[in-house]
């Protein structure tokens, strides 16, 4: 590895935001083709499913991790990585069943503190990495922290109060076909969100921003405004995230976000979102929590979850060399 | 490109060749001595019997899991890196000799030996898949902690076991009751590290971790030495998880998890900065004890335990803060302010 070939091997035919556009597209497609086949593998082995019940499964238990996973997705374009995910949830799952007490009122009220809390500490996060110019790791791992002890001196340990009955219904009740209403939250969250990072001028600046932050300063754009931004959607989004699994779960409760953090990050990267930022999007990260939900279908036995874990490693490292092998270097 | 904070740096070579010790001449080791001092008289100052053996083994037996892992942290933070799979390669090492080799009748070197070599194993993973494999480590780390962590879960899917306790005995006592073996083991490691910085190794591993670009341009060896950082960490776990396997006397496959924050934490809290080039290893030794020392003060002091995580994020932006180049102007700027708001006051 010499500096020379490093520089030839980085320049290639490439998209405006960076990246080697056939490539990048052929490895998506494939993540999706992946999670596809999972699924056949799921229904020929248990002859009980049928085809569409998988698929509906298999989107339904995606929608929490798809709406985390877009938050991490932009704060990751953007050349940052968001750990406080875990705890953003919970805090506005707790948020939420605390306020609500089964009135209409009270029910809008706990969603919009629960968010307006989601905001607030994206708001946080982005001051702190871009103000006082603390690493993303280290800021975003403290506010973890600092919100999980905040959690837990708030309500002793133990949470109180229920979700909204609408939530709930929302994220457990099936529709026409038997499709989950669940997931029109996840088409939801994926139309905006690919939307919003290709088709507004804020997912202009983001790609920018996360692809060389000094060259969008001479552009004009403002980088600091852009980035405490994208980490509010980010905060906003865990909120939601938060949100939903209360719903799902029916209930909240300490460490409920924790098994979100590492899934978030893993379909970042299986979906082909470079680490270094400014490159990728939802498009793929979608595709990995697929692909991640889908691992869990054709896994049974009682060591299921000790070789969903390794298989859930493999898949990130082998799809970081498959899409990052010349551009996404170890960072010096 | 910096993946922690996404900052290029300029590359030049004169950069990697010039300043290849600028970790030691930093002297970044002491504010975190400092802080530790002040922690240390209070605490003895607040508690009593604080000075006695029994509390001393006590307090460095609790925070040398910790202390032991975070020097590797260090490491892969100073040539650049970023290691989130510290939890599951102590998880690993832990399942391992609590289930094969810690057990009665198997003595002591054995599962020393073999501790060191799946953490130095794992650490050779590590800087290969970054190196070779050119994936940036947080991407590898992630990785090889969800694989190391269901090999753990395969090797023991529930907590449980008995370590021998003899093995318990030779790692958590003292010597002629007044040394913890702890302690022992942490001034190995410091001593050892403070003999490879001086080494060829030691300074390319700081050139590297200052500017690989130019680092690779200067014809130094990059891929080699990030492995053997990388396995030079992985070593400081597997003394680490011997030492936890002596501590908690059994085996978890999640004992790790929680151990990732602490061990970054007191890493960082040492003085060693993100991003790489900079730290004296040894110094997360510090970090590890600030940590746990602030603990124990503030609850002297009457603060609910409630609150540990609370001032742990705290102390952790703090560190991180006071050590960045960015806080002195900073400071000078509030001081400024301070300054003219007097003068509109008087």
């Amino acid at each position: 590895m010499t500096a020379i070939e490093t520089s030839e091997r980085r320049t290639g035919p490439r998209h405006y935001f960076g990246g080697r556009v056939g490539r990048q597209r052929q490895a998506v497609v494939g993540v999706y083709l992946a999670a596809l086949a999972l699924c056949v593998v799921d229904v020929l082995t248990n002859p009980s499913t049928t085809f569409i019940s998988v698929i509906w499964s298999l989107l339904s238990l995606s929608v929490v991790s798809a709406v985390a996973a877009y938050g991490q997705t932009v704060i990751v374009l953007i050349g940052g990585l968001d750990l406080s995910i875990p705890y953003v949830m919970t805090v506005a799952a707790v948020i939420l069943t605390e306020t609500s007490h089964g009135t209409a009122a009270s029910d809008v009220l706990g969603v919009v503190l629960a968010l307006g809390a989601g905001l607030l500490v994206g708001i946080l996060n982005g001051v702190g990495v871009t103000l006082l110019k603390l690493p993303a790791v280290v800021m975003t791992l403290a506010m973890n922290v600092i919100l999980e002890g905040a959690v837990l001196v708030a309500t002793n340990g133990t949470p109180t109060g229920q979700v909204p009955g609408g939530l709930v219904s929302l994220m457990t009740a099936r529709g026409i076909g038997g499709m989950p209403t669940s997931v029109w939250v996840l088409v939801g969250i994926a139309v905006i969100g690919i939307a919003l990072l290709r088709g507004t001028v804020l997912g202009r600046r983001l790609y920018g921003t996360g692809s060389n932050s000094l060259a969008a300063r001479y552009s004009g754009i403002s980088v600091t405004g852009t980035t405490i931004r994208v980490y509010a959607i980010g905060g906003l989004c865990s909120a939601l995230a938060g949100i939903l699994l209360a719903a799902f779960a029916g209930q909240s409760y300490l460490g409920m976000g924790d098994s979100y953090l590492l899934p978030s990050i893993a379909a970042v990267v299986i979906g082909g979102t470079a680490v270094i930022g400014g490159r990728g999007g939802y498009e793929g990260t979608l595709g990995g929590v697929l692909f991640l939900t889908s691992i869990g279908f054709v896994l049974s036995g009682p060591s299921s979850d000790a070789i969903k874990m390794i298989v859930f490693g493999g898949a990130i490292i082998i799809s970081a060399i498959l899409f990052n092998r010349a551009t996404d270097r170890e960072p010096s | 490109m910096n993946v922690l904070t996404g900052v290029p740096r300029p590359a030049s070579v004169l950069t990697a060749v010039t300043r290849p010790t600028s970790g030691s001449r930093r002297h970044t080791y002491v504010g975190p001595c400092v802080v530790l001092v002040i922690l240390i008289i209070l605490y003895v100052v607040r508690t009593p019997d604080a000075l006695s053996s029994i509390s001393i083994l006590t307090l460095v037996n609790d925070s040398a899991v910790v202390a032991l892992a975070a020097m590797g942290e260090a490491i892969v933070l100073v040539v650049g890196g970023f290691d989130l799979s510290v939890g599951a390669v102590l998880s690993l090492i832990n399942v391992v000799l609590a289930t094969h080799f810690a057990i009665a009748g198997q003595g002591t070197v054995a599962p020393v030996l073999v501790g060191l070599v799946i953490g130095l194993f794992a650490g050779l993973i590590n800087g290969l898949l970054v190196s070779v494999g050119r994936i940036a480590s947080v991407v590898v780390t992630i990785g090889t902690s969800f694989v190391f962590s269901g090999v753990a879960l395969l090797v023991q899917p529930t907590a449980g076991g008995i370590v021998s306790q003899s093995f318990i005995n030779q790692l958590t006592g003292s010597i002629g009751g007044v040394i913890p073996d702890a302690a022992v083991i942490m001034a190995v490691i410091a001593v050892g590290w403070t003999w490879v910085r001086r080494t060829r190794f030691g300074a390319v591993v700081y050139a590297v971790g200052n500017d690989s670009d130019a680092a690779v341009t200067a014809g130094l060896r990059v891929a080699a030495v990030r492995v053997g950082a990388y396995g030079l960490a992985g070593l400081c776990y597997g003394a680490a998880a011997i030492f936890l396997t002596a501590q908690t006397g059994s085996g978890d496959p999640n004992v790790g998890g929680p151990l990732t924050l602490s061990v970054f934490a007191a890493a960082v809290v040492g003085g060693v900065r993100l991003g790489g080039g900079q730290g004296y290893v040894p110094a997360a030794i510090a970090g590890a004890f600030i940590l746990s020392l602030i603990g124990d003060v503030l609850f002297s002091f009457g603060v609910s335990s409630f609150y540990t995580n609370v001032y742990t994020g705290a102390v952790l932006i703090a560190a991180v803060l006071i050590s960045s180049t960015r806080f002195l102007p900073a400071l000078r700027a509030v001081r400024n302010a301070i300054n003219r708001w007097r003068k509109v006051a008087v």
